[in-house]
């Protein structure tokens, strides 16, 4: 048999990728079914205390992964202060106290988490009158700000759902009613006889009532506090209500029109009716929540990191690298992508470049400098380098030295661009320090190689492919998805040696020559 | 699925033959990639040439040093006229044609050149200039007048012949003719006309300029199509002999017609292009399927 090697090798490199894929997709998938997150965002917690006292404290709850939120990349960078946490009735604080006499002291706690709306459906059959076991009974007890008993919360929570039978229909009462207090901004705390009395209320008054409703008619109910999440640094934080329905806690937000549902930008803090933060008297205390709304990506995100923690082909080990470093493998891991491509455009299409890999080496330099401005730069060193070649030619320089004075005259382009950027405050020319220098040289000799070999209209043909297939690159590498396909499945770049193997052996015509030869071919 | 790849002895259904399977069948496994030297490099593809006494224009003195560029020239002095040719040379770059005027001085393109222009063109092309970064010998040849059976189609120029060898036989041949646009080039994309051949009978065919086919030379009217070649089987005999002497087996020949000394071969070409097919109107895997050639 023929080439018995290839075919082997062939084989391999489908079989192997195949093989080694197919044991990824399981664990994704299931780890997508339980948790696919829709948002991704960076919270900071930016607490400044000046205190005069030898100790003070601060506290604030601190997030927990759940069916709803997946909590990861979590960071204490506050220095000179003691951290630890606790966990009080499911609900996680952070500690943070200092010990080292008065001063200033900044707390930076960061974390990052992936979120998900939910959407519950009650079963319009329940009964009002629903089980639950007896420590549940602990959320229909009366509280300081939730007045369960009260006659005007009794005698409202009558009147809303005497009708009802079911569960939903007396929720959906209590819930309508809630919804249409008017809405109003304070950051005072409103408790829910208050919020009845006075008929307006922000979120926390709205969440009161709305549990202490639903309490008076035994339907267990509690508060819910955390942020929502949205580009901003922000001081506000959130309360909503949950109901117990079969074992399952169900959120209201009677202020924001959510029914049964949580949207994906609401960040679960703590459960109970508690204050998300608390720091020690008499110290000066400044807040903010700075938060980052951030790309969620298809592929590479937490859920699937974790379903793929133990898998060992993948590189998510990269990410340990610094950002230099990281920068740089990402660019490397578009070379086998770019090399294919290129070779499509050559084999398949018909397409002349300027080297094998120029084009993939431009378009990466053209990431760094923007599409435009690149190609900008590109066509007018290649407009300054076909005029210097053909005054070179004309005097029959030699090989070497002839490229020597083009490089000098290419460097002066550059600087002259850098100093017309400077003088006249065009930002875009000054961006040719970043031009990766080199690859333009490059360029540049092949393109006087081509000048003399093939003259100026032939080059201009293979310049022009050159961009062709460079703007092809350029549109492949700026978009995420490759990178996250080759960090979750490293095993593509197998797949594209197998293609670029297959490649190597393709006889077909090229689509150029279909045109070239299309005299003949009828 | 078979056809798309270089893995069958299907030849598919497309008679053309496109460029990535002339690289993988004809190219790559015919010839060795270490024998390419023989060919491409002028001066050793002419000592096996006159080493097997196959008729090339005479090599009058060959140049590698530039210590010897001034010997080399003044051993050459007897002759009248003479071509100037880069050893590895390609596209037609570095070749100069000279010839003595009436007082014995020599001119090229129809200037007067001295010697110190000479040395210096000399020294340039061992330095490589039309080589491409490589140093380089300078030939120094015998210079061909063409037979009058091209002035027959065209005046000017010189017109050559490109037979297409496999495994030693001849499959396909054109004759490239040059054109008022080619400026007395012959190459097809530079404006000359390619003309097929009918191999068995050794007659020209029709003349393709790169757009349209003619039957007379789009010029001046001169007669092309079924014009019958003189010296052809000639041709053909130093083709085979050619390909004989070289571990190539896929060769592009490349003859001319000298006025006196008849066909003689020019150069040999280890990647002969694809537009033979156009001249010949006549894809090459149909040939090799005609001839039942396996390839």
């Amino acid at each position: 048999m023929k080439n018995i090697g290839f075919k082997i090798a062939a084989c391999l490199l489908f079989i192997i990728p195949l093989v080694s894929m197919s044991f990824k997709v399981k664990p994704m998938m299931e780890a997508y079914k339980k948790f696919n997150p829709e948002r991704t965002f960076e919270v900071f917690y930016e607490f400044d205390l000046n205190s005069s006292k030898e100790k003070s404290f601060v506290k604030a709850y601190l997030p927990q992964s759940n069916v709803h939120q997946n909590v990861f990349n979590v960071n204490d960078h506050s220095n000179g202060i003691d951290y630890h946490e606790e966990i009080i009735d499911k609900n996680k604080r952070g500690i943070w106290e200092t010990n080292k006499g008065p001063g200033f002291y900044k707390i930076r706690y960061k974390f990052s988490c992936e979120t998900r709306a939910i959407e519950y459906k009650i079963d319009p059959k329940l009964s009002k009158y629903i089980a639950f076991s007896k420590k549940d009974t602990l959320f229909l007890k009366e509280e300081e700000y939730i007045q369960v008993n009260h006659p005007k919360i009794d005698s409202l929570a009558f009147l809303l759902t005497k009708e009802e039978k079911s569960l939903n229909g007396a929720l959906d009462k209590i819930y309508q009613y809630v919804y249409k207090i008017p809405a109003i901004h304070t950051s005072k705390l409103t408790d829910a006889l208050t919020t009845l009395e006075e008929n307006k209320a922000s979120c926390n008054g709205k969440a009161r009532l709305f549990v202490a409703l639903c309490r008076n008619i035994n339907i267990p109910a509690r508060l819910k506090g955390g942020l929502i999440l949205e580009n901003s640094k922000k001081r506000t934080s959130h309360l909503w209500a949950e109901v117990l329905v079969e074992n399952t806690w169900v959120p209201f937000d009677a202020l924001n029109g959510y029914y049964a549902r949580i949207p994906a930008n609401y960040l679960e803090l703590y459960e109970g009716d508690l204050f998300l933060l608390a720091h020690s008297s008499k110290i000066a205390f400044d807040y903010k929540y700075n938060i980052k709304e951030e790309n969620t990506s298809l592929f590479v995100n937490e859920t699937f990191k974790k379903a793929l923690r133990n898998n060992p082909i993948t590189l998510f080990k990269l990410n340990d690298l610094d950002e230099y470093n990281q920068r740089v493998i990402h660019l490397l891991l578009l070379f086998p992508l770019g090399g294919l491509l290129v070779a499509i455009f050559n084999n398949v299409v018909g397409f002349k470049t300027f080297g094998v890999f120029l084009p993939v080496l431009i378009a990466l330099s053209f990431l760094d400098t923007g599409y435009w401005v690149g190609l900008f730069m590109f066509v007018v060193v290649m407009l300054v380098v076909s005029l210097i070649s053909l005054l070179l030619d004309k005097w029959s320089l030699l090989y070497i030295p002839k490229m020597a004075v083009i490089l000098s005259a290419l460097l002066l382009v550059v600087v002259l661009f850098m100093l017309m950027g400077i003088q006249y405050n065009i930002p875009y020319l000054t961006k040719v320090s970043m031009f990766p220098f080199v690859i333009i040289a490059v360029v540049t000799e092949r393109f006087s190689t081509s000048l003399a070999e093939k003259g100026f209209s032939g080059s201009l043909k293979t310049l022009g492919h050159t961009l062709i297939v460079t703007t092809v690159c350029y549109l492949v590498f700026v978009s995420s998805i490759w990178k996250a396909i080759a960090i979750l499945f490293p095993e593509t770049i197998l797949l594209i040696m197998l293609i670029s193997l297959l490649l190597g052996k393709w006889i077909g015509m090229r689509l150029t020559e279909y045109k070239r030869f299309n005299l003949i071919l009828k | 699925m078979g056809w798309l790849f270089d893995n069958e002895k299907n030849t598919g259904t497309i008679p053309v033959m496109g460029m990535n399977e002339r690289n993988l069948r004809m190219i790559y496994a015919n010839n060795p990639r270490e024998h390419y030297a023989l060919a491409d490099d002028k001066v050793l593809c002419k000592n096996i040439l006159e080493k097997n006494k196959v008729p090339c224009a005479k090599t009058y003195c060959v140049i590698e040093n530039i210590g010897d560029i001034v010997s080399g020239w003044e051993s050459v002095q007897q002759y009248t006229k003479l071509a100037i040719k880069p050893a590895n040379g390609s596209g037609g770059g570095g070749i100069k044609i000279l010839r003595k005027n009436e007082l014995g001085k020599w001119m090229g393109s129809g200037k007067l050149i001295s010697d110190d222009d000479i040395y210096f063109h000399l020294a340039t092309i061992i330095f490589g200039v039309f080589s491409l970064g490589s140093t380089d010998r300078v030939l120094i040849e015998e210079c061909i007048e063409p037979h009058s059976f091209f002035s027959e189609i065209y005046p000017q120029g010189v017109p050559d012949f490109r037979v297409i060898m496999l495994h030693k036989q001849p499959v396909m041949a054109m004759l490239r003719v040059p054109t008022d646009k080619s400026d007395g080039k012959a190459n097809l994309h530079q404006g000359g006309l390619g003309i097929g051949i009918d191999i068995k009978k050794g007659l020209l065919m029709q003349a393709f300029d790169g757009k349209n086919y003619h039957d007379l030379h789009p010029d001046n009217g001169n007669a092309i199509n079924g014009k019958k070649i003189e010296y052809w089987n000639e041709i053909i005999e130093i083709s085979r002999q050619t390909a004989s002497l070289f571990p190539l087996n896929y060769l592009g020949i490349d003859i001319v017609l000298d006025h006196k000394k008849g066909p003689m071969i020019m150069e040999i070409n280890v990647r002969p292009g694809l537009a033979i097919q156009l001249a010949n109107k006549k894809g090459l895997k149909q040939v090799l399927e005609e001839k039942q050639l396996n390839y």
